[in-house]
């Protein structure tokens, strides 16, 4: 279960830091166009539009792993790039380098593939993500945009000194409700203390996929849909307002989830399962309750998924309820890492069988925010331990599967099987009936 | 549950573990012969590692074999266990007395043992021999002691800390609508020993003290057990220090101020007011915490490039043995990391994190005597903060102010303080808000300092 995101740093903000970031980048454009007004031949310009992306596409670490993609043109002395302060891309490259660029800007593509101006691109009157330019051609075009970026941050730094509050009061945030607050909490523990969250219980498969051959299941997550706990118990509030207090819930929900599965018959539960449980609670009696109701056979194919910041949080705990979980037979996955996170957290360090790491398309270029490389990340990790989760499209399995990745997870991967079910012509409950009589 | 296993559950009870241990000793007193036992001493854990999910664990993987043997299991009120055991095979109690070893493994009561073959984890007891009227005493004093505290116990009990829970935060948070938030910031000193062999203020920390929040309860709360709500505290509190530290009149203004603030705090409005408020006049540090650099930590290469840039210096606090050793510190990308001090650091474990970082960029803290600073820089640390390095600094204060009309706790005392009567009583003291520079190799210097 990952929490909710936080409320990262918002647009106007991101902008001061790109602002600082591209400290003159403008100026040094038209600088070196001007210096390029004899030598045009055979020169080109491409500048990409990130800042047309949405906000959470169009962090620092998307700029600069976009801008990293142009860098062998760079280091080759084929190119020169700019990083605009409204986060815009501009390469003036030679000729020579077009087959690089372009397969570049492929990538860059494929990597906001998500978002929704890419979506709608090529609408009437809509910008293009990318523009081309031949140096020889539109050099005067090139140079009035050059021009009109430096003015326009210019203008930006100056009011920026001058009312830096005013524009922060003016950033735009989404009213997603109120606060999650400890008052509420504590009312919703109350309430939750005895609920019956069956209804709210879901389940989602951890397939293996190797090759173009179709999903084969091998765990069942279980969890509770927050979305619906929210609805029923508390509509009109943010979770995401507060990690922290949402971790707090989580704790409360291990109990639920718990009894709830001792309530079950055996075949519910028999084996094959993966749940979300806290530290805390694998040391608690509600936990070997269960661990009483499990045959003995069956715990080495249960998974217990611990967030990543509740193992820091407590290591001592973790390491000794790691033990034990370990001593019965458990297996141990990290869940919650991010391509930005997973950099931190070493499998082998932790003494972990898995880690769950959430797919985002930024991942296509391969590289974490400090240039290291994914791919001697997962070889290190060893690839058969990594579940690649949060599979909301097909680039994932296949970028996964170049990394050696099998295990997957995710909104696509239960597309694909039921697009494969339906071509066998089964369809979903004969799949679980399948599942139970097994 | 196993009816062989007695009482089990972990909490209060009519009939003391102790005196249900006794009883079982004296009816053996006849049918000796086979029977052992064992205690294992988990009351020399640290208080930590004796918690009551560990307790539950211990239980739960002794009951297998404590069953097949037809023996009992005790666990006293000070967190040892005893179980006794009929005819048991010697190896498969030895097995089981290596896997609970090897659960505490991280436990310097264990890696003491490693030294000079002492177990100082168990006591063995064969039954049949002189044995049983050793572990037959020590049972009866454990009793009497039991017995004899039981009737204090009630005083106790309501003594007791209550833990930290949701009612209990939001109860704190309204109380601290009402009370003076500055009157709780404490402010907390570090040193830096330089090249020139003199100790300068490194910097003036100043957060929150959770300490001074148990008395808008008006009841002793226990704040170690919960790091969710605890987080969630210091995200609410953070912002307000900033803006309340801008309207202290500091004589000298501190040459470093370092804060304590949750991540977003980095791109705040109160962060940006007090940069202004300093206009250059002082170095910022700002302090994140490990969780908050793992919860998100897209926005926290993001922050910390933006602060680097602008000049700040970023640390990253909540390193202790054991974080260093499982996490990936080289990834921070921070300028320091506050690592807690720890009297049982083995010399392999320092080791590891000096492989990692650079000691020039550890704070040690958490120094309460003057051997955790020559132990930090035996290895290399030249950055201290702790009560030690309060203490120190203080004293040489006072005495450059030329003795000040207080004692040194009082001083220490009104010196970690930006508000309330303390503060008051010794406001316009050279030495309320001095650094004073320690130079090392006079003798005289050292006269001032506390011993």
């Amino acid at each position: 279960m990952i929490p909710p995101k936080g409320p990262g740093p918002v647009t106007a903000q991101q902008r001061a830091i790109a602002q600082r970031l591209a400290k003159g980048q403008e100026s040094l454009l038209l600088d070196y166009l001007r210096k390029l007004e004899n030598h045009r031949q055979g020169r080109r310009a491409v500048v990409v539009r990130l800042s047309a992306l949405q906000a959470v596409n169009r962090r620092d670490h998307h700029v600069r792993m976009a801008a990293a993609g142009f860098e062998d043109v760079v280091r080759q002395l084929k190119g020169q790039i700019f990083i605009l302060a409204d986060s815009d891309l501009v390469l003036i490259f030679k000729e020579t380098a077009l087959d690089e660029v372009e397969a570049q800007i492929v990538k860059l593509r494929f990597m906001f593939d998500d978002d929704s101006f890419l979506a709608g691109e090529g609408a009437a009157g809509r910008p293009a993500f990318v523009d081309w330019f031949l140096l020889d051609r539109d050099y005067e075009t090139l140079v009035l945009f050059a021009q009109r970026a430096v003015t326009e941050e210019q203008q930006r730094r100056e009011s920026d000194s001058r009312e830096p509050e005013t524009e922060r009061v003016q950033v735009p945030q989404m009213p997603k409700g109120d606060p999650l607050t400890p008052a509420l909490l504590a009312k919703v523990e109350e309430h939750l203390a005895n609920a019956n969250l069956a209804n709210m219980l879901r389940r989602q498969a951890i397939c293996a996929i190797v090759g173009k051959a179709s999903p084969q299941p091998v765990l069942y997550e279980l969890f509770i849909s927050i979305a619906d706990l929210r609805q029923t118990l508390m509509p009109d509030t943010d979770l995401a307002s507060s990690p922290w207090l949402f971790q707090q819930l989580t704790r409360t929900l291990d109990r639920r989830v718990l009894s709830l599965l001792n309530k079950h018959d055996d075949s519910t539960i028999a084996g094959d399962i993966s749940i979300n449980l806290n530290v805390e609670t694998l040391l608690s009696q509600e936990f070997l309750n269960f661990d009483d109701n499990i045959k003995a056979s069956e715990r080495g194919s249960i998974v217990i998924e611990l967030q990543k910041t509740d193992v820091f949080a407590d290591l001592g705990a973790f390491l000794f309820a790691r033990d034990f979980a370990h001593d019965r037979g458990y297996r141990i996955c990290i869940d919650g890492a991010d391509l930005e996170s997973l950099p931190f957290i070493s499998r082998d360090k932790l003494g972990v069988d898995f880690i769950k790491l959430v797919w985002s398309p930024e991942m296509i270029m391969g590289q974490f925010p400090d240039g290291s490389r994914l791919e001697d990340y997962v070889r290190r990790a060893g690839a058969t331990r990594i579940m690649l989760c949060r599979c909301g499209e097909q680039a994932a399995i296949d970028y996964g599967q170049t990394l050696g990745i099998t295990l997957f997870q995710g909104y696509h991967v239960e597309a694909l099987r039921l697009a494969d079910d339906q071509q066998k012509g089964k369809n979903g409950s004969d799949r679980w009936r399948e599942r139970r009589s097994s | 549950m196993n009816g062989q296993v007695q009482n089990l559950s972990i909490g209060p009870e009519r009939i003391s573990q102790e005196s249900l241990l006794f009883a079982a000793l004296e009816r053996l007193a006849r049918i000796r012969e086979g029977r052992t036992a064992v205690r294992l001493h988990l009351s020399r854990l640290r208080p930590q590692n004796r918690r009551e999910g560990y307790l539950r664990i211990v239980l739960r993987l002794l009951e297998p074999m404590v069953n097949a043997y037809g023996g009992q299991i005790f666990l006293l009120d000070d967190s040892d266990m005893v179980f006794l055991l009929r005819d048991a095979r010697r190896t498969d109690v030895e097995t089981m007395i290596a896997k609970l070893r090897s659960f505490f493994s991280r436990d310097p009561l264990i890696f003491a043992d490693e030294n000079d073959g002492v177990d100082r984890f168990c006591s063995r007891y064969d039954l049949a021999g002189d044995d049983y009227k050793t572990l037959l005493e020590t049972a009866r004093q454990d009793e009497e002691r039991i017995r004899q505290r039981g009737r204090a116990r009630g005083a106790a009990a309501a003594q007791q800390r209550t833990p930290l829970g949701t009612r209990e935060l939001s109860q704190l948070l309204d109380g601290l609508e009402k009370t003076e938030v500055a009157k709780l910031i404490r402010r907390r000193w570090s040193i830096v020993v330089t090249a020139r062999s003199t100790t300068e203020v490194f910097a003036q920390e100043f957060s929150i003290n959770t300490d001074g929040l148990q008395k808008l309860l008006g009841r002793p709360i226990d704040f170690s057990g919960n790091s969710w709500l605890i987080k969630h505290l210091n995200t609410i509190l953070g912002g307000s220090v900033l803006s309340i530290l801008a309207s202290v009149p500091f004589k000298p203004m501190p040459s470093a101020f370092l804060f304590d603030l949750n991540l977003y705090e980095g791109l705040s409005d109160s962060l940006a007011r007090f940069e202004r408020h300093l206009n250059g006049r002082a170095e910022m540090m700002i302090e994140f915490h490990i969780l908050d650099v793992l919860a998100d930590s897209g926005a926290y290469y993001t922050i910390r490039d933006k602060m680097q840039e602008s000049g700040y210096k970023v640390i990253i606090e909540g390193l202790d043995i054991l974080t260093t050793q499982c996490i990936e510190i080289a990834q921070f990308g921070a300028d320091y990391y506050k690592l807690g001090w720890n009297p049982e650091m083995r010399e392999n474990e320092i080791g590891a994190i000096q492989a990692a970082i650079d000691p020039e960029q550890l704070i040690l803290e958490g120094c309460e005597s003057e051997s955790a600073i020559q132990w930090g820089l035996a290895h290399g640390i030249n950055r201290f903060q702790g009560t030690y390095v309060a203490a120190l600094l203080s004293a040489y204060a006072k005495a450059e102010a030329g003795g000040a009309a207080c004692s040194l706790a009082e001083c220490i005392a009104a010196r970690s303080v930006v508000a309330g009567p303390l503060r008051e009583r010794y406001a316009g003291q050279g030495w309320l808000d001095a650094a004073p520079v320690i130079r090392a190799g006079k003798s005289g210097d050292r006269k001032g300092a506390p011993s």
